[in-house]
């Protein structure tokens, strides 16, 4: 069982904003709220995941990789067992929406035909398989959103990491999207959500970790 | 699809995508290649003249004229033992009027009533030589004593030489300053395809994607450009050999079939560039 832990994580950029000594971990299967406000550092967080960033002391552990004996060479294989959605979707502009999800697919090395079969999958899943040959630009941004998240579960991946998936959206867009989160989780994948809309938050039980000024508190 | 289609497709696609600057590009670089082969044919004809020049050169010995035949003799065989001399023909005074007479026939031959022509010897040097050696060779000649003068025919070959330094340096001066501008726009290119990409390639790293499938597509855009370029280079020296004619500086031909190397030159160049552009991406 995967899951996600950060032992007492100091992290800092050069102007030494970032997160202080944080500690949590992020059960499997489990849907987690990350909240606070603008400048928390809930991206950081993220980016610690992902490991595009790495702890000035401490360590952060997902799944067997731990984040003080990766090698550069292994940075894509523990972001290949992370679906990643942002607030801003980065859909790949200059390809359709089927090679959009076909695309994590790909790199991953799937044949053809399982590459066709899981993009349709994930297509349907999403409720948009008849945009798959548009561009990503004519797709309003409910949409877009949701073929982000297709693309992030084309890998069954064991968690989704989500930075602020319904900061660009209306309000009834962004429910939308929240209770597609909720089904994907009962489905078995975890979910690791920032967000700093506090309205959003308070309608599930989920468990919350509140970030102030780099600390975690939760 | 394979992984390996897969890049080579999107390098395709980048290639659709920035046109203009790649076709700006494959110009350019063809245009520094097709230098190079001029340079390189020019410089294999004369490369070839020289060493033809050169086996013809002869050194022309002028004997003292008081010699009797049994100096002569003796003088033969002491030039004989000379290491570097390949074969000696001994010219005598009455075969100098000869020839003397030959290229100048007509009336004033027959001003002349005593032969004033010396007997001479005509050497031929062995094999490679140089302006240092062939003195070295004409010191030892004189040392034997008993030459008026010796004369070597040396100003064509260094006339020759002149020429094929100052075209050298014509060449490599204009080749260098256009390999330089195929540099800088094929890096350009990249460099500004990069920029446009950045976020997209920002999010194929967050995805998992590695540094070969994001940095693949631009080394097949850069072989493709480097390529084609080639064999532009090559049709444009076919094209320029059947309109215009250059007898006299290709006396023997061009051999075509010799100048398939640049298509390999042109894309080694544009996929260091690629490397050169791309290095620190990743
Ligand atoms: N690349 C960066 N360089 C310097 N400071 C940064 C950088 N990214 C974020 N920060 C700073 O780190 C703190 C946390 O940022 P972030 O994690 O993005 O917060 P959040 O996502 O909660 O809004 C903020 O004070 C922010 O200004
Ligand atoms: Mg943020």
């Amino acid at each position: 069982m995967k899951k996600i832990q950060f032992n007492a994580v100091t992290a800092t950029y050069k102007n030494g904003e970032g997160i202080r000594r944080a500690d949590f971990v992020l059960n499997p299967h489990e849907f987690l709220f990350l909240t606070g406000p603008s400048g928390a550092g809930k991206t950081t967080i993220l980016k610690l995941i992902l490991m595009s960033m790495l702890p000035d002391s401490g360590d952060v552990q997902v799944g067997k990789y731990n984040s003080q004996h990766i090698s550069k060479k292994e940075i894509p294989l523990v972001r290949r067992q992370i679906g990643c959605v942002f607030q801003d979707f980065r859909l790949l502009e200059d390809r359709n929406i089927y090679e959009n999800i076909a695309f994590v697919l790909r790199i991953t090395g799937h044949r053809e035909k399982s590459i066709k079969r899981k993009t349709f999958k994930m297509l349907a899943e999403v409720g948009l398989s008849h945009k798959r040959n548009q561009r990503p630009q004519q797709l309003s941004g409910g949409e877009q959103q949701r073929i982000a998240i297709a693309r992030a579960l084309a890998n069954d991946p064991f968690v989704i990491l989500a930075d602020e998936p319904t900061g660009n959206l209306d309000p009834e867009t962004a429910k939308d999207i929240l209770s597609l989160f909720k089904t994907i989780n009962e489905r078995g994948t975890a979910v690791l959500m920032a967000t700093h809309n506090q309205n959003l938050v308070a309608q599930y039980a989920y468990r919350k970790l509140e970030l102030k000024n780099g600390r975690v508190f939760g | 699809m394979s992984l390996f289609l897969f890049i080579i497709k999107d390098g395709f696609a980048g290639l659709v995508r920035s046109k203009f600057t790649s076709f700006l590009t494959m110009i350019t670089l063809s245009l520094a290649v097709l230098l190079l082969l001029f340079y390189f044919l020019i410089s294999q004809n004369i490369l070839l003249k020289i060493s033809e020049l050169k086996s013809r050169v002869t050194i022309e010995i002028f004997l003292d004229p008081d010699l009797d035949s049994s100096d002569i003799e003796n003088f033969n065989r002491r030039l004989q033992k000379i290491t570097g001399v390949d074969s000696v023909r001994f010219v005598s005074k009455e075969a100098a009027l000869e020839k003397f007479k030959e290229l100048f026939s007509g009336d004033y031959v027959q001003l002349i009533d005593e032969n004033p022509l010396p007997a001479s010897f005509q050497v031929k040097l062995t094999a490679e030589m140089n302006q240092a050696y062939v003195q070295k060779i004409i010191a030892e000649i004189k040392s034997l004593g008993a030459v008026d003068e010796v004369v070597y025919h040396r100003k064509l070959l260094s006339a020759l030489n002149q020429y094929y330094d100052s075209l050298r340096r014509i060449f490599v001066g204009v080749g260098l300053g256009l390999a330089l501008l195929s540099f800088f726009l094929l890096w350009i290119n990249i460099k500004l395809t990069l920029k446009i990409k950045e976020r997209a390639i920002e999010t194929m790293k967050l995805v998992g994607a590695k540094p070969g499938l994001i940095l693949g597509p631009f080394y097949v855009q850069a072989a493709i450009e480097g390529a084609t370029a080639g064999l532009i280079s090559l049709l444009a020296v076919r094209l320029i050999f059947r309109f215009f004619r250059f007898d006299e500086l290709f006396p023997a031909g061009v051999n075509f079939s010799t100048l398939n190397w640049a298509v390999g030159v042109s894309l080694l160049f544009s996929i260091f560039t690629c490397y050169w552009a791309t290095r620190r991406l990743v």
